[in-house]
């Protein structure tokens, strides 16, 4: 193509508008209270999540509802596995003001044999989360933030997967009020600094600037009773409240920092 | 002539006047001359005329310098605009843009380009002068043609004029080429330049569009430069009436120098520049030289890159939606547009100086409101308003007037059909002990801090007088109780019942506590706080009290909660178990208190003191208010105030207290003030101490309300607003129109009833939320929730159902904590709160018929959509269906809810009420979308339209019925205000709501008219 032609000219114009634009968007969305630098002779923090004492909680759900969709019994999603480690806990830095960027990727939120997959997951604040219902029956998503709800759209079987977007940050749990045995957990992070225990309950926290720092860790509760209702027949599960440890760290430049949590 | 007169000196020297004179008094008087006299006289006259001209043009005009800065303000702010929007452009694109047009540019510079346009220049003139030559040619042609059609028809000899027609054609077509070569050059040549040209054309408008937002903020620069210097004002026509009570219009030049108030340039610190050097030759060109006005001030952490001139005048008003857009720029209140005096004061023609213009001189009598006080004009329009948005003081001190009671002493337009605020005392020994009684009006607040009712600085004998004629009074009480209390009661139960039923709503014990600076009747400091309960009243009344308060006083706005007598036995111990004395109080009732003489001098002290304003007294029901009106107390002049022997610095200190706490009184014209005694600080001073004037000849009588500061200032902020201006028509509130008196009318029931206490209705309420999601978090499987936001009531229930449910409320949301009281109330009350809803939507109170012809079409559909979505999963149907239930039977809804909010609300219910446990089933990404992509096609309209269609097919034709006021030994009762029981029961039983919307509202019957005191209880 000849570089003089206005055809050129007007394309190169059009791509480099755009693509200044989007940047902008970007950074307007995340940076509220944080900001995106340069870390050089940034530290890790790594550690390990263990139990301490024994698992207390039903391994097995008995279901009564949608039993050709959903099955007669369901594995407790929250059990924290039994190699001692506990996966599945939220560990990062609440109030870090500067750092690295964000890990760049899709997130999505299924409901699939009346479970919600995954059960606890981590997504930057403005990013959106495609929702969809791979089950042949209606399910709800119930938004729950720091107890009100934020959200609560209904997903029939059959209806195109959609976008949602959650606003504030912390942990939001969802609930499906027909299938009340399920629950999910999205934690909406305003910094990079947060990771999800793997099975043996390891996680690190990589390229942190120096300095001290509160690390905590959250997680939902295994502990769950059926309540029955004055038929005999299962109304609702209680669930235990959410674990939330805190403690203090200290990153030093290009260092490794060790902190374990136990949870009693 | 000076020379007639040998002895007349030869010259006066008029530089002496006293020499001047004396020689001029020996001239006789028709020898003087006065030519150097009416010189002078001349030359002052033009030197004045001069001065004054220029006191005029120049001093007398500080707003054309402030015009002039605010010129030069906004233009270095544009152009700061302009940087940002030019630093938003990506550099390359802003290099790509400046490169194609500097090539362009430069290759129309070229001596081969402008050779070439002189070429076509030439070309053009040969072109006009070929072109003429031919139209010449062709005209004579015409002429030959017509000589010679002439000569044929008249058979004359054509032989010459035939040749010269032939040789003018043949030029004529000559002539035609020659045009049509140079045409033809002309092309060739413009073939060389048009491609550059039209490429230049297109460069640009690129250029324009990429610039756009530079460009637009270019005109806005040239515009602020093009602005004249000149008045700006704002008529309103027939805005004020005289003293002659004619109309007259108000003129308000306030944005004369006030230039920025609706310019969102201006939202933040106004910033010139962020250059330093800049901002240092700006502040020394500045013409209106008021350091006031301009400040510097520093942003950022980085103190040297960032520095901004801050400047009070130019900025944007702080409430431009509500106040500027809604009340200046025309919406709401139609017609014509509000000035700015007429919330703000001041003095709205003048623009002579700042002092003149903002009123603070002798003699204009609104001068500027400043700080909060500004929120007392609102009330001049809304006066029925009791929350206003964004203007916290005025709604405090508003309620606070209403709620300590001060119309029962000093009359006030608006308030004169509000009952007294404290209770009726003809039964009091049957509730509390004579030496409660005395020590309780010695010193209310050292009962309970959050108590409302004044300290009277009774002595000990004044307070044994008093309350010998209270107990005297009460001598005729009729009063025993209806439910008698057996003892027993489980005090871990008694608590929970406690919060479970919703005393917690309105009254404060142990944990829940109320604020004691803020004794506003609302939420949980509404009524009486228990800690000391079990001290001041017996078991036995406190039983029948709360199982049927309208036994003890049928006017109490105390409901019933339909306590079960084990619920009840339960709350009983638990408020016995708290007990407690007078902090206050040493002395105690000592003594005979049965003698006349003492009973006498009771009711002497009773009658003075005008008890009688807020409580029920035997013998003193016709009594007039003690005190003076308000009606017009916010434009009392200092003059007008007695101020009593007290000190400058003890007013002056109310003035520095308060600014610290960030409620600053309004400013005054300082230099007429003497010793600090202006408005505000007398009614602060008379707020904080009510005997503060009190001089050894000049008694007063008022109580002390001990307020807090907050308390005093609300207060006098809500009596600033009391001018009595005249507010013309169409401009506030209107006090006739149903759907304004309807709301007007509800707001007040709503605050007096303590509805808001429970529900949000409008802008506030719902104040028990907080202790509802406390003691259950939110688990969405186990949630509990606060009563419903009623907002949307008036569009969501019928008409008769509202009525059934306010006389005999029941429960609807499985899922609330708390149970809805029964008030009693009258027809009268339950219209003004129907009334109120219906209002809030702008609906009046018709009777309607919600009955339809279903479309039998839609009702499989219907049927599928509803078993498909799982309804029952939350509702139930006829009892069956989710168990337990969360979300309203569904037969209900059917007599219940109206067939438009069905759709609208099963549509969105997330938009109508924000944090709503019911799911949306067609919002799809935000937007309205198909539950299912099959049924009826996929269309979501006519889904909602066929599940509400099918919910009425499977409703219920009946209501619920009213539940009982209380059940009493077994049996139920049913009590009005009147104490009739037998009416009460025939009214409820009344299934036909008809009958009773149509009645003529808020007609007393004879036998509740009887039991009022006088006219203050027509409203309870």
């Amino acid at each position: 193509m000849n570089k003089d032609s206005p055809f050129f000219f007007l394309l190169c114009l059009t791509v480099l508008i755009s693509c200044s634009k989007k940047q902008d968007d970007a950074s307007g969305e995340v940076s509220a209270g944080y900001k995106v630098v340069q870390v050089t002779n940034g530290g890790s923090i790594h550690g390990r999540v263990t139990l301490n004492g024994a698992l207390v909680g039903l391994e097995k759900i008995e279901i009564q509802k949608d039993q050709d969709v959903c099955g007669g019994t369901h594995t407790n999603p929250a059990l924290p596995g039994a190699s001692g480690g506990v996966a599945n806990c939220i560990i990062g830095i609440e109030k870090i003001t500067a750092g690295k960027d964000f890990e760049k990727r899709d997130h999505t939120f299924d409901q699939n044999h009346c479970d919600f997959s995954p059960h606890v997951q981590i997504i930057p604040l403005g990013s959106e989360i495609l929702v969809s219902n791979s089950d042949k029956v209606i399910h709800n998503y119930h938004v729950n933030h720091n107890g009100e709800t934020v959200l609560n759209e209904a997903q029939p079987e059959g209806v195109p997967p959609r976008e949602i977007k959650l606003k504030s940050s912390g942990v939001h749990t969802v609930s499906c009020d027909v299938h009340p045995w399920m629950r999910g957990f999205i934690w909406i992070a305003d910094n990079p600094y947060y990771s999800i225990t793997d099975t043996s309950g390891s996680f690190s926290l990589e390229n942190v600037p120096p300095g001290k720092y509160k690390l905590f860790l959250w997680r939902d509760n295994w502990n769950v009773e059926e309540l029955k209702n004055g038929t005999g027949n299962i109304e609702s599960y209680r669930w235990g409240k959410d674990i939330n440890q805190e403690k203090e760290v200290v990153v030093e430049d290009s260092k490794i920092s060790e902190i374990n949590f136990i949870i009693p | 002539m000076a020379t007639t007169n040998p002895n007349m000196p030869k010259k006066a020297p008029w530089w002496n006047p006293a020499k001047f004179f004396a020689v001029r008094k020996s001239i006789p008087i028709e020898q003087r001359s006065y030519t150097k006299i009416y010189g002078i006289l001349a030359m002052l006259l033009f030197a004045f005329t001069v001065w004054a001209v220029l006191d005029e043009v120049m001093t007398r005009r500080p707003w054309k310098d402030i015009q002039a800065d605010f010129k030069e303000f906004k233009i270095s702010r544009l152009k700061l605009e302009i940087k940002k929007e030019k630093a938003k452009i990506p550099p390359e694109v802003r290099k790509e843009l400046k490169k194609k047009l500097a090539e362009l540019e430069k290759q129309m510079s070229s001596d081969s380009y402008n050779k070439t346009l002189e070429e076509i220049e030439d070309i053009q003139k040969k072109l006009y002068k070929a072109q003429r030559d031919y139209t010449f040619a062709k005209a004579t042609s015409d002429e030959t043609y017509y000589y010679l059609d002439e000569e044929r028809t008249s058979h004359a000899d054509t032989t010459s004029r035939a040749k010269a027609y032939r040789e003018i054609e043949k030029e004529k077509v000559q002539l035609l080429a020659v045009v049509n070569n140079i045409l033809h050059q002309d092309t060739v040549l413009r073939a060389k330049i048009t491609p550059i040209q039209k490429a230049y054309k297109e460069a640009q408008r690129i250029n324009d569009s990429v610039y756009a937002n530079v460009i637009a903020l270019q005109r806005k620069v040239d515009a602020v430069e093009a602005m004249p210097v000149a008045v700006k004002q704002t008529m309103l026509v027939n805005y004020e009436k005289t003293n002659f009570n004619n109309y007259k219009m108000r003129l308000d030049r306030c944005e004369t120098c006030h230039l920025s108030y609706a310019d969102p340039l201006f939202k933040n610190d106004t910033i010139v520049s962020t250059d330093k050097e800049e901002v240092k030759a700006w502040l020394k060109s500045n013409k209106y030289n008021d350091e006031a006005h301009y400040t510097i001030k520093k942003l950022g952490a980085n103190k040297d890159t960032t520095v901004a001139i801050v400047s009070a005048l130019f900025r944007l008003h702080p409430n431009v939606d509500l106040l500027i857009k809604g009340h200046r720029l025309g919406e709401p209140p139609a017609p014509g547009v509000l000035g700015c005096t007429s919330c703000h004061g001041g003095q709205g023609p003048s623009i002579v100086s700042k002092e003149f213009a903002h009123g603070f001189q002798m003699h204009w009598d609104q001068p500027l409101l400043t700080g909060h006080y500004v929120e007392a004009s609102c009330q001049s329009c809304h006066s029925g308003k009791m929350d206003f948005e964004g203007a916290k003081f005025i709604s405090q001190g508003k309620k606070l007037f209403v709620d300590f009671g001060c119309y029962g002493c000093h009359s006030m337009p608006g308030y004169e059909e509000l009952p007294g605020q404290g209770p009726s005392l003809v039964s009091i020994t049957k509730k509390v002990t004579p030496e409660w009684i005395f020590q309780w009006i010695k010193d209310p607040k050292g009962w309970g801090k959050g108590s409302r009712m004044p300290n009277f600085m009774l002595s000990d004998d004044e307070a044994k007088a008093i309350t010998a004629y209270l107990v005297d009074q009460a001598k005729g009480s009729t009063y025993s109780p209806l439910a008698n209390y057996s003892g027993g009661g489980d005090l871990v139960r008694g608590k929970q019942t406690f919060f479970d039923a919703g005393c917690v709503a309105c009254h404060t014990i142990d944990d829940f506590k109320g604020d004691p600076n803020m004794r506003i009747k609302e939420g949980n400091t509404f009524a009486g706080n228990f800690n000391k309960q079990g001290s001041k009243v017996t078991a036995a009344w406190l039983y029948d009290w709360i199982k049927n308060p309208k036994n003890y006083l049928p006017h109490s706005r105390m409901p019933s909660l339909r306590l079960t007598d084990q619920e009840a036995s339960d709350l009983t111990a638990y408020l016995m178990s708290h007990t407690g004395t007078n902090d206050n109080v040493k002395t105690s009732l000592s003594g005979d208190i049965s003698s006349m003489d003492l009973i006498h001098k009771g009711e002497k002290l009773i009658r003075s003191y005008g008890c009688f304003g807020c409580h029920e007294i035997k013998g003193m029901e016709k009594e007039a208010k003690v005190s003076v009106s308000l009606a017009t107390f916010g434009k009392k002049t200092p003059g007008e105030l007695f101020y009593g022997n007290v000190d400058g610095e003890t007013l002056g200190k109310f003035r520095s207290e308060f600014a610290k706490e960030g409620i600053p009184l309004g400013e005054v014209e300082t230099h007429a003030i003497h010793e600090n005694q202006d408005w505000y600080t007398w009614i602060i001073g008379k707020m904080k101490n009510s005997r503060m004037y009190e001089t050894e000849r000049i008694p007063q009588r008022m109580p002390n309300f001990k307020m807090s500061d907050q308390e005093a200032f609300s207060l006098s902020v809500f009596l600033r607003s009391q001018t009595g201006a005249f507010v013309p028509t169409g401009y506030g509130d209107s006090k006739t129109e149903p759907i304004q008196v309807g709301l007007d009318k509800g707001r007040l029931f709503a605050h007096w009833n303590n509805c808001v206490g429970c529900h949000k209705i409008e802008s506030a309420g719902g104040y028990v939320a907080k202790y509802v999601n406390d003691a259950y978090p939110g688990d969405a499987n186990l949630a509990y929730f606060a009563p419903p936001f009623l907002g949307p009531e008036g569009s969501r229930v019928q008409e008769q159902w509202l009525h059934q449910f306010l006389s005999g409320p029941f429960k609807i949301r499985p899922l609330v904590k708390f149970r809805m009281p029964s008030y009693g109330f009258s027809d009268g009350e339950i219209g003004t709160a129907t009334n109120y809803f219906l209002s809030m939507h702008k609906r009046a109170l018709v009777m309607t018929n919600y009955d339809y012809p279903v479309n039998a079409s839609l009702i499989p559909s219907g049927k599928m959509l509803f078993e498909k979505l799982k309804c029952l999963s939350c509702h139930t149907m006829g009892g069956s269906g989710a168990n337990p239930a969360k979300a309203p039977e569904l037969e209900n809804t059917k007599r219940r809810l109206r067939p438009e909010w069905i759709t609208r609300w099963i549509s969105h219910p997330d938009s109508i009420m924000p944090g709503t446990p019911m799911t949306s089933f067609w919002i799809s990404g935000g937007k309205f979308a198909p539950a299912d992509p099959q049924i009826l096609n996929g269309d979501p309209y006519l889904q909602v339209r066929a599940v509400q269609e099918y919910l009425h097919t499977i409703g219920k034709d009946a209501m619920p019925s009213a539940t009982p006021y209380a059940t009493i030994n077994g049996s139920d009762k049913y009590i009005l205000p009147n104490g009739d029981y037998e009416a009460a029961m025939i009214r409820a039983q009344m299934t036909n709501a008809n009958m009773l919307m149509n009645a003529p509202p808020a007609q007393p019957k004879q036998s509740e008219v009887k039991s009022k005191v006088g006219k203050r209880t027509a409203m309870r």
